[in-house]
Parts: structure tokens; C-alpha cells; sequence
């Protein structure tokens, strides 16, 4: 039976954990409100965290050997102080991850991670041999590569597969009990694949932003006529990082990971690497003849509130309709979402 | 009188956006602030104010090179290079004060700042954009404690186009993460020095350690002093010399200031004034207070008898400053933050305030948008009913007035009271 270690903030190095034996379970959080989450966090934290906690005091999780939380943020912090009192049971790993680029960051950090290989180790286990650690870390980049490759292909607008698609097969690849099975991975990983639309539509290119973007707002935008072709979020395109320069399976694997992880595309919480998102999105919006944008603002997650400020600015330089759409990741505004996005689409169309 | 009243009555009817950029101002409000010294039932209270006008007029006559920190960010650095910190969400404290926070607010909102997001600093961005507050040279902050404010800061410097540094740090105390922290203190001091074209002088520097000392030495008097019994300051008035502890050490006046006022309480407890005619209850006070005109602390002070005998923010959780090691031990002092890391830290820690400070209640006041403060009550709440402390966590918003409700604030006090007394 595998192992499965419970993770939640796109900087957790999951290769780590495949490297011990583990298979790495992403916690993206449940439908519905978080009744009983609200009464260990309060109601004014990020609703995300607060659904993977509920989802965790109502059993709904898979049996769980531990989890990873990266203190990324305020609200992992706190659910890291909840979680070995309220949450699933196993171990409680915390790690933190810098919130700036340099080398030094990227020193520092590995440093964790290597604190992190002994932290997870399972009972009785020798120290993580640097040979599994740079098979794991080809393994998952091949995963990464396949993906990428999948997802550039809605840039020339030839083939586009589905938004919805797209995030539903991210979805299963994260949360697999048997990912480590490669022809169960190449099912999941080719799925959205083989759902292509064909020609591309003429409906607006849209580039969907946000802390993690809900299932079902990417569902609506497609039923509604917009047509998704880049998810800037954690369970989006920035979950499959960027391939480095530095060549694996030379030096440190614990410093390459640092590097693989704070060097890919920046989550709003990397403040001070603002000017490396606003090119970020410079790129997308070539690359990806973007028409519109659409930002889901996660309630109460402030680097998503000010993230949101600094793409306005960018929108308003480069003459692009924005969209901005709150959520409490329950799956509920749907009635205003729709409205709103009809009214935005319909905008764009006689653009 | 409390301070920003007094602020109002100088200020408040002649508000305009020029005169705070008026060397005239600054005199005409020194001076009658001088003038009323006799009124001041705390000589360190008045001089607090005088020092206090006479750095909001550096910045604001652009004496020197302005930074802009968070109240988290050592800023002994700033102190010791030379440059005037000027703390935006003190600043806000002021511009509530003296009732320009509703415009402020209505502007943060008109640009687009979400309601969710903390008002210190959606009334910090209102009046820096409506030209409350004195332009920046550059930009600190400290990643520690509070996610809005690495954002918020960010956001300005990046609106004034001055650079922006960000100190991140870790929640671990381990030796990496303090060299990784005192690292960042130097290069971030002589990227200051190299942006903002200062002199570097190490003497200076040095002073300002000295200076942090001195200050923490005579703050920690102070707190000695009020933990007996019965008090003899109200928490109400202990309130306002929170600011030094958010942007004042590394200066002399912060030691003048702390001094003074162990000074005045020592001769209190001798002359045995007490705070309030009867002590019926001592309480700790957690996080900030609000501060627009209210009736919490009269009704609790002064209608019933339970005094705040000490405040969260007062608590003098590090280490003396080492002048021989600057930034390792300027790291040590930030990374000794009970708030930062493990909630079971700050839990110690009110914990053994309670015992010290001999505190029969625990109020918090959560104060909407501040995330780090809040949303790990409940330990703390399990952790004080195990004691038998009662704990009353009272909502509200420390600037914004609209969010206040005197009535239901009222019925709260009155029910914790009850329990209480």
C-alpha cells in the first residue's frame, strides 16, 4: 500500500517526498461551506485553507501518512498551528519558503529541504540517498515537460484543449493515490489531449488568474462562451514550475530543487519579485493572443488583493479588459459570476 | 488629554494638504504643544508628542532622505544611517486621529483596495494617494508577522518608483535562519546607503544600538514597575507609548521618552496614586486598540474598576542589541518575535505576561483584517480556559470608525465583566 503525505502550497518540493516513498496527495479543498473549519480558524482567513481543514475533521480525506505545510502565507501558518490538533492525523511537517529570489534565498532554502528529506522520513529510514532524490527529480520533470508541452499548444490557437479539461486532469495528476504507476499517469496526463476542440473558435482568448482557481469558475467561463487558454494559478500553469538551466543530476539536488522552485513563475506572495510577474504576464499575453483577463480574488487572501492592484495597472498599459471575480472557493456566486461574466464576454465579442 | 485629541484641537479644523508641508505648522503646533505642558497628566506623554511633531516635520520638510518601514522592519538601521523612518501604519493611527480616515478610505476604496484587506493599510494607501503623507526616498519591510504589509509597501514604492526592500523572514530560529536574516540587514543597509547616496558612518551606527539599549533597558523599568499592585497608569494612557516601540528605537528620544515615564511611575507607586480610585480586576490587553473616540477603556477603567495593566506590544521580547555585531544581533531580536512561528510561541508568552502582570482576564481585540492576530485564537482560548483565565475576543477595527458599535461593544464588556468581578 503507498504511502500518501498530504501537501497543499505549490513551493513543496514533491519530489522529495516520491524520493522517500511517499506518493505526494495535493489537499485541493472540498465543495461547500467550512462550518466546523470556522470554529478552530477564524472566519476572515483564506478560504482554501479553511475547506482543506474541513475536508480533514470530516474524514473526507484519503488515509494520510502526514502532511507538508509550506509556511507561504498567513493562512498556511495558522493552519499549520491547527493541523496537528484538529486536522488529519500523521505528521506535521512545516517548511518555509522564502519570499525573495537572490542566491542567498536560494541557499537558505535548500537548507530547509534538506531538513524537510529528514523530517519525512518514515520510521526506521536510512537518509535519502542523493541517486533516488535525482530520480525522483527526473521523474517529475518528464511529468512537467509533458504537461507544458500539452498546455503550449492553446498558444497558436490551432488545437486548444479545453480550460475545464486541462484543470481537471491537473486535478487527478495532483491527487492520484497511484501516480507512481506510469501507464495510470500517461492516462491522466494524455486525457485532455485527446479532448481537443479542433479548430480553434473564435470566441475571446481569456488568461484566468488567481491564487487557485475554482473548478467550476473555469467550467462557467467555457459554458458561457470565453474560451480559457492559460490558468496563472497554483493548481494552473504554475504548478508545473520551469525547467532550469542548471543540469540535472549534477551537484546538490537539494539546491537544484531550491533553485527549480523559487525560480519558476512567482505566486503573488513573492513580493519582491513583482517586476519578474509583471513580465510573466508580458509573455502570456503575447505568446497566448490573450483578449481579456479575468482575476479570481480569493476572499481574504491578501497577496491575491494587492496582486490583483499590480494587474490592473499592467491591464490599463496595455489597453486589456479586465474582469475581477471574488470567490470563497464553496463553489457558491455562481448566479453573479455568470452575469457578470456574460456581460464581460459579450464585450470582448463586439470588441 | 490624549494625545491625538489634542493633535485634532491643533490641527483637525484647519486640515489642509499644504500645511502639513509648511515649516509654519510644525512651529505654531510645537509651541502650543509646549505651551499646555502643565496639562499633561504625563510629562513623558508630552514629550513623546514634542518628538514625534518634530519627526513628522523632518519627513514632511524632507530634512533628509524619507523611508518608509513597516512596524516590524529593526529600525535601528534607519536610525543609524542618518534617514527619517516614517511608519505608514502609525501614520494612520495619526490621520484617524484627526479624522481624515474616511476620506482616506473612501480613496483606498475608489482604487480598487479591497475591504478585506487590513485598514491600516487601506487608510495608509488613501492618504499617501491624496497626498497626506511625505514621499518616500525608498522602501522596507519585514516579511514577519503580517502578509498585507510586504504587499501594501510594495505597491507604494512601486507607485513613487523608489526602490523597494524586502526583509523575509524566516519562522524557524535556527543558526541558518538567523545568518540568512542578518545577511539580508547588511546588504539591505548598504543598498540603502548606495540608493538614497548616504554617508556611511559607523559611529552613528553603532550609537543607534546603543540607543535600542538604553530604551529597551528603561522599557523594561517601566513594565517592572507595572506589575504591582495596585496600577498606577490606565491601560488607556500606557496605549500611547506603544509608538517608540513601533518606530522609535534606535533613537535617543525613544530612551528620553521611556525614561521619563519610569521616572513618573516610580514616583506614583512611592506617592501611591493609583489609576483608578479601586482595582476590582487587572487585564491584558492583546493587539492594538482602536483609535477613534470610544468608550471601551472609560467603561472599563473608569466605570468598573478593571485596569489594563499591560499591553501585548509593550512586551520586551528580545535580547540587548550586541554594538560589536549589529545586524547578527538586530536578526537575533527579530527572529525572537513571540508572534513569529508556532502559535504555542505567542501562547507562552501571553501566558507568562499573565503571571507577571498578575492579569485575572485576557481581552483581545481582533481587529478585522489582521490575519496574524486572529486567526489562531482558539489555542489561545483553550489554552487560557485550562488556567481558568477569562478571555474575551472583542472585534472591531482599530481605524475605522464605521466599523464601530457602541452598543454591542458595550453588552460584550458588560458580560465579560461579569464574569470577571
Amino acid at each position: 500500500m503507498s504511502h500518501l503525505m498530504g501537501w497543499l502550497c505549490h513551493y513543496t518540493p514533491v519530489e522529495i517526498l516520491t524520493a522517500l516513498g511517499y506518493t505526494p496527495y495535493r489537499l485541493l479543498g472540498r465543495e461547500g461551506n467550512n462550518p466546523r473549519a470556522t470554529t478552530y480558524l477564524l472566519g476572515n482567513l483564506c478560504p482554501y485553507v479553511q475547506s482543506c481543514l474541513e475536508a480533514a475533521i470530516r474524514q473526507e480525506l484519503p488515509p494520510l501518512d502526514g502532511v507538508v505545510i509550506a509556511r507561504s502565507c498567513n493562512a498556511m501558518i495558522h493552519l499549520a498551528n491547527v493541523w496537528p490538533h484538529y486536522g488529519a492525523g500523521g505528521k506535521t511537517i512545516v517548511l518555509d519558503v522564502p519570499r525573495r529570489l537572490n542566491e542567498d534565498a536560494i541557499f537558505y532554502f535548500s537548507q530547509n529541504l534538506r531538513q524537510l528529506a529528514v523530517e519525512a522520513a518514515l520510521a526506521g529510514q536510512q537518509r535519502l540517498d542523493e541517486k533516488r532524490l535525482w530520480a525522483a527529480i527526473t521523474w517529475w520533470e518528464e511529468q512537467r515537460t509533458t504537461w507544458r508541452r500539452l498546455l503550449t499548444r492553446r498558444a497558436a490557437g490551432e488545437e486548444p484543449p479545453a480550460g475545464k479539461e486541462i484543470i481537471e486532469g491537473l486535478s487527478r495528476w495532483q491527487t492520484s493515490p497511484n501516480l507512481r504507476e506510469a501507464d495510470k499517469l500517461e492516462e491522466v496526463i494524455t486525457r485532455p489531449a485527446h479532448l481537443l476542440r479542433g479548430k480553434a473558435p473564435s470566441q475571446p482568448r481569456l488568461l484566468l488568474v488567481g491564487s487557485i482557481l475554482p473548478w467550476e469558475l473555469i467550467t462557467m467561463v467555457e459554458e458561457c462562451g470565453g474560451l480559457s487558454v492559460f490558468e496563472d494559478s497554483c493548481n494552473g500553469r504554475r504548478l508545473l514550475l520551469n525547467p532550469t538551466t542548471t543540469a540535472v543530476g549534477e551537484g546538490d539536488p537539494y539546491l537544484y530543487l531550491a533553485r527549480l522552485y523559487l525560480e519558476s513563475p512567482p505566486c503573488p506572495r513573492m513580493v519582491s519579485d513583482r517586476e519578474k510577474r509583471r513580465r510573466y504576464w508580458a509573455a502570456i499575453v503575447d505568446q497566448f493572443p490573450i483578449q481579456g483577463i479575468i482575476y479570481h480574488v480569493m476572499k481574504f487572501c491578501d497577496a491575491a488583493l494587492y496582486d490583483f492592484l499590480d494587474l490592473k495597472v499592467f491591464c490599463e498599459k496595455r489597453e486589456l479588459p479586465l474582469l475581477r471575480l471574488d470567490g470563497d472557493f464553496s463553489g457558491g456566486n455562481r448566479g453573479q459570476w455568470q452575469t457578470r461574466l456574460e456581460a464581460f464576454l459579450e464585450m470582448l465579442e463586439v470588441r | 488629554m490624549d494625545i491625538y485629541q489634542l493633535l485634532h484641537s491643533h490641527l483637525g479644523n484647519a486640515l489642509r494638504r499644504r500645511a502639513f508641508k509648511s515649516p509654519w505648522t510644525y512651529r505654531i503646533l510645537r509651541q502650543a504643544v509646549a505651551a499646555q505642558k502643565k496639562h499633561y497628566p504625563w510629562q513623558a506623554a508630552h514629550r513623546l508628542l514634542l518628538n514625534t511633531i518634530d519627526q513628522t516635520a523632518a519627513a514632511f520638510l524632507q530634512k533628509g532622505p524619507v523611508v518608509w518601514h513597516n512596524v516590524f522592519f529593526p529600525v535601528e538601521i534607519l536610525y543609524g544611517l542618518g534617514a527619517i523612518p516614517f511608519a505608514p501604519e502609525a501614520a494612520a493611527v495619526v490621520a484617524t486621529g484627526l479624522g481624515i480616515g474616511g476620506e482616506a478610505l473612501r480613496r483606498a476604496e475608489s482604487d480598487w483596495v479591497s475591504s478585506e484587506a487590513c485598514s491600516f493599510h487601506r487608510l495608509a494607501h488613501g492618504c499617501d494617494r491624496e497626498g497626506y503623507f511625505p514621499p518616500p526616498g525608498a522602501v522596507v519591510c519585514s516579511s514577519h508577522l503580517c502578509d498585507t504589509a510586504p504587499q501594501s509597501l510594495a505597491t507604494v514604492a512601486a507607485y513613487h518608483e523608489v526602490p523597494f526592500y524586502l526583509l523575509d523572514v524566516p519562522h524557524r530560529q535556527d543558526a541558518a535562519a538567523l545568518n540568512y536574516v542578518a545577511r539580508q540587514l547588511k546588504s539591505i543597509t548598504f543598498s540603502l546607503v548606495a540608493s538614497l547616496s548616504l554617508e556611511w558612518e559607523g559611529e552613528r551606527f553603532q550609537e543607534a544600538i546603543v540607543h535600542s539599549n538604553a530604551a529597551r533597558e528603561r522599557l523594561l523599568a517601566v513594565n517592572r514597575l507595572r506589575q504591582q499592585h495596585p496600577a498606577c497608569i490606565r491601560g488607556e494612557e500606557a496605549h500611547s507609548f506603544i509608538y517608540p516601540m513601533l518606530a522609535g528605537f534606535g533613537a535617543a528620544t525613544s530612551v528620553e521618552v521611556y525614561g521619563q515615564l519610569a521616572a513618573e511611575l516610580g514616583r506614583r507607586y512611592r506617592e501611591q496614586r493609583r489609576a483608578v480610585p479601586e482595582e476590582k480586576a487587572r487585564l491584558l490587553w492583546l493587539h492594538l486598540r482602536p483609535y477613534y473616540p470610544n468608550t471601551i477603556f472609560h467603561l472599563l477603567e473608569q466605570e468598573a474598576g478593571a485596569v489594563v495593566v499591560f499591553e501585548e506590544m509593550s512586551h520586551v521580547y528580545w535580547q540587548p542589541l550586541d554594538p560589536e555585531r549589529p545586524f547578527y544581533s538586530l536578526a537575533r531580536k527579530v527572529l525572537s518575535h513571540h508572534g513569529l512561528g508556532p502559535m504555542s510561541r505567542r501562547i507562552a508568552a501571553i501566558l507568562s505576561m499573565v503571571d507577571a502582570y498578575k492579569a485575572g482576564g485576557v481581552i483581545h481585540f481582533a481587529h478585522w483584517g489582521c490575519r496574524q492576530s486572529t486567526a489562531g485564537l482558539r489555542l489561545l482560548q483553550d489554552a487560557l480556559r485550562e488556567r481558568e483565565i477569562p478571555f474575551l475576543n472583542l472585534e472591531g477595527d482599530c481605524v475605522d470608525q464605521s466599523k464601530y458599535a457602541p452598543g454591542a461593544t458595550r453588552t460584550r464588556l458588560e458580560g465579560f465583566l461579569e464574569t470577571l468581578l
